[in-house]
């Protein structure tokens, strides 16, 4: 049956994270844009809610909330602020694998830290850019005498410098079949990884935006003790494929976020900006911009929502090749939306959008920085515009 | 007569020069310029190791040469080519657009005294008409004239004013009656240092072209001669409004705007023809990581991306080819700049997709030139107006009125 009502803890979390969006996350967004970071008390507020990096109640967690209830809360995060959404997201990402595919003793190991530790930072180093796949990574994770080695190349991993707990995702060429490796800061300290691309003078990621995830490239060529190897070796390789296709619905969620309150905003301003006579928003030009970001955003969310679902209930038997290629078409789809959508608010504020006074330029760069994470040109074919 | 879409080969090697000196020598300076909020301060000596003469080059002395094809077509060519290297060279070269205002108000000394040396590359021209509250809609300019004995009393503030703060003058738009509408919006002339002229804000914090000049002026009391009012005739002024030509202050800025919308358009091509090359030389160095499937795909983005920047050319040639024939082309500037920037945003996204994360860096330039090229579909006229203009040209006035 098809059913759209939330449950009365969905609606109790996108209420408590608007709420919390609105009186923290967004008045903050400059501030941590310019600090490279998430100011402390907004990262322990939204920490406690036990919703961005939630743990089972047996290892001392909140409980793991429903999928929906997580999209819910890191898309309201986002329509807080992305920066600040992204990197308390991605530090969850961690805990819901290790929580869904991790070994006893490394749930044991990981989780209660995890979920009482508010001051730790957590990653996941999974893209590498230039529009490939997850089939076609390209970062190896092999077994050796001494244990595993993980060798090869990441974009866009946060926490790069600072994160306790990195995950690293790779393929093993002699199963054919990814792995994850488990990254401690003892396990750094040989060298075997290393930060690119870091700002020699501020000593933080430079990028078009979300500062507050401290995101770089990173390289990787060290070897870690077997029970670092996530699920262990004889993990079913199709669970760590679903759980990495859940983990990656994260951007989709983090920019749909953005995209919402963009056109909100932007269809505000319309209703109050006057020229010829009447609000903007009684012209077509403007008014069918964000009528179209309407809809594109109900279609990309509800895309969002059917595919979580559908994640979370596969059994081991499902076509993973069909689940990442779907995964892909929604992160996608939601990234084309978005994108436009920034971009059309901009666009209805016109010389005001382009200056800093308004946060829609912030949006902006935002839902472009989002937009090149998981991108796949196969899923959304450049289009000319006219 | 036989149609052609070619440049002179003068003209052409004219621009690669220009091309050429502006990515080795003016682009190592894009990320600084960004960052300061201001162009280098060595720009004088940037500017005079370029191998052929531009436009606005004040210090060198040199004159851009003159071609066959016409001086906006070359206008349109050195803009791509400025804007390849990077935004703040034409922020620096440029020569505004307040010179066009009195280009097309002006009396024929005015047009000597304040057209001629911006034309003829000695000075800047700034153009005040956007108001906090208004910006496509010229109707409603809330800046006020009045006029006392000899003088002009100007009070209003104005925003967005490109060289604002560092113009030689700057045209101001301004009511002499707000009572009666647009009929009484006049252009006038306020040169720095006049009473009650001072900046407001001398530079936005903007979303992109950070290191151009984009003031806020205020008047206050401001004190001007009559003579400064553009088409003052003396002969004329009997009523007390300052005689002369009939031409409305609004005509005479909308007339300047449609003289600059399709260079802006070319700006907007050069940078995302930039971010192409850019994108496919990092691209080819990784060819080997691709699929064959993927990188055939990808050989096809940039393939479109190319064409479609041509097309772009193409439209924005048509409008200028029109106004060096003197030939109406309000229509045809509407056309060339409503066209092009949306896909050059498209295009310099899609590039840092190409790269993935790395795109975005500021290690590379395509974060910066995303954020450049959002205003080109703003200013001087946003996509929406374009719209309405192209409409009313098909249908008369009601189109687009809703």
């Amino acid at each position: 049956m098809f059913e759209l009502r939330r449950s009365n803890e969905q609606a109790a979390i996108a209420e408590v994270v608007a709420d919390i969006s609105m009186t923290h996350l967004y008045p903050a967004a400059k501030e941590a844009e310019q600090a490279n970071a998430v100011p402390t008390q907004i990262w322990n507020a939204v920490f406690q809610l036990g919703l961005t990096s939630p743990v089972a109640e047996r290892f001392g967690g909140g409980g793991v909330p429903d999928v929906i209830s997580q999209l819910l809360a890191i898309e309201g995060l986002s329509w807080g602020d992305p920066g600040i959404a992204a990197a308390i997201a991605f530090s969850g990402v961690p805990a819901v694998l290790i929580g869904a595919i991790g070994t006893a003793a490394q749930q044991q190991a990981w989780l209660p830290s995890l979920a009482i530790n508010e001051s730790s930072r957590s990653s996941c180093a999974l893209y590498e850019g230039f529009g490939r796949s997850p089939s076609e990574l390209t970062t190896q994770i092999t077994r050796e005498e001494a244990g595993w080695r993980i060798k090869g190349s990441k974009v866009a991993v946060p926490f790069a410098e600072s994160a306790d707990l990195m995950l690293v995702i790779g393929i093993d060429p002699s199963a054919g079949h990814l792995r994850a490796g488990m990254i401690t800061p003892q396990d750094r300290s040989d060298r075997g990884v290393q930060v690119l691309g870091a700002d020699q003078l501020s000593g933080s990621a430079a990028a078009l935006s979300l500062h507050a995830a401290q995101m770089r490239s990173v390289s990787f060529d060290l070897v870690v003790p077997e029970d670092q190897l996530l699920g262990g070796p004889d993990l079913d390789a199709q669970l760590l494929s679903n759980a990495l296709n859940r983990a990656r619905l994260v951007v989709p969620a983090l920019l749909l976020g953005t995209a919402q309150r963009a056109s909100e905003y932007a269809a505000d301003y319309a209703q109050d900006r006057v020229a010829f006579g009447k609000p903007i928003s009684a012209f077509q030009g403007v008014s069918f911009m964000l009528a179209d970001a309407l809809m594109q955003l109900d279609a990309a969310r509800f895309e969002l929502w059917q595919l979580a679902i559908e994640l979370e209930g596969s059994t081991v038997d499902g076509d993973l090749v069909e689940a990442d290629r779907k995964v892909s078409h929604c992160v996608n789809y939601s990234a084309a939306v978005a994108t436009s959508v920034t971009r059309d608010s901009v666009q209805v504020l016109g010389g005001h959008g382009f200056i800093e006074d308004h946060p829609v330029e912030r949006w902006y760069r935002a839902a472009a920085a989002l937009s090149v994470l998981d991108f796949d040109p196969t899923c959304s074919p450049f289009a000319v515009a006219l | 007569m036989t149609i052609s879409f070619s440049l002179s080969p003068e003209l052409v090697e004219y621009g690669t020069a220009i091309q050429e000196w502006a990515t080795s020598q003016a682009r190592p300076y894009a990320r600084q310029a960004d960052t300061d909020h201001a162009p280098p301060s060595n720009w004088r000596d940037i500017v005079a190791a370029c191998p052929v003469p531009l436009d606005g080059d004040r210090r060198s002395g040199r004159v851009p040469p003159t071609f066959d094809d016409g001086y906006w077509i070359r206008s349109l060519v050195t803009g791509e080519a400025l804007a390849y290297g990077d935004i703040w060279v034409w922020g620096i070269l440029g020569e505004g657009i307040g010179h066009l205002v009195v280009k097309a108000m002006g009396t024929a000394s005015q047009i000597e005294r304040w057209h001629d040396p911006i034309a003829q590359g000695h000075g800047v021209a700034a153009f005040g008409l956007t108001e906090p509250h208004f910006g496509s809609d010229t109707s409603q300019v809330a800046t006020t004239a009045t006029r006392d004995g000899d003088v002009w009393i100007l009070n209003g503030t104005k925003m967005y004013c490109t060289y604002g703060a560092v113009a030689d003058y700057v045209v101001v738009f301004a009511s002499t009656d707000l009572s009666l509408g647009p009929a009484a919006i006049r252009a006038f002339i306020v040169e720095p240092g006049a009473s009650g002229f001072r900046v407001g804000k001398a530079n936005e914090s903007k979303l992109g072209i950070r290191s151009w000049v984009t003031s806020e002026l205020v008047f206050d009391e401001c004190v001007i001669p009559v003579e400064n009012q553009l088409g003052y005739i003396a002969a004329d002024d009997d009523d007390g409004f300052g005689g002369g030509k009939t031409l409305s202050g609004r005509g005479g800025a909308l007339g300047a705007l449609a003289s600059n919308k399709p260079n802006m358009a070319a700006l907007g091509i050069g940078l995302a023809q930039a971010s192409i090359d850019l994108t496919s030389g990092l691209l080819h160095e990784q060819r080997l990581g691709f699929a064959p499937r993927r990188w055939s795909l990808i050989e096809d983005e940039l393939d479109q991306m190319n064409r479609a920047l041509e097309r772009g050319r193409n439209m924005n040639f048509r409008a200028q080819w029109l106004q060096d024939t003197d030939q109406i082309h309000k229509t045809e500037a509407s056309l060339s700049k409503g066209y092009s920037p949306p896909t050059a945003e498209r295009i310099i996204r899609r590039c840092m997709q190409l790269l993935g994360p790395e795109g975005t860096s500021t290690e590379l330039l395509l974060e910066k030139w995303y954020r450049d090229i959002k205003i080109i579909d703003i200013f001087e006229g946003s996509g929406q107006i374009q719209r309405v203009i192209i409409s009313r040209s098909l249908m008369g006035r009601d189109a687009a009125r809703n």
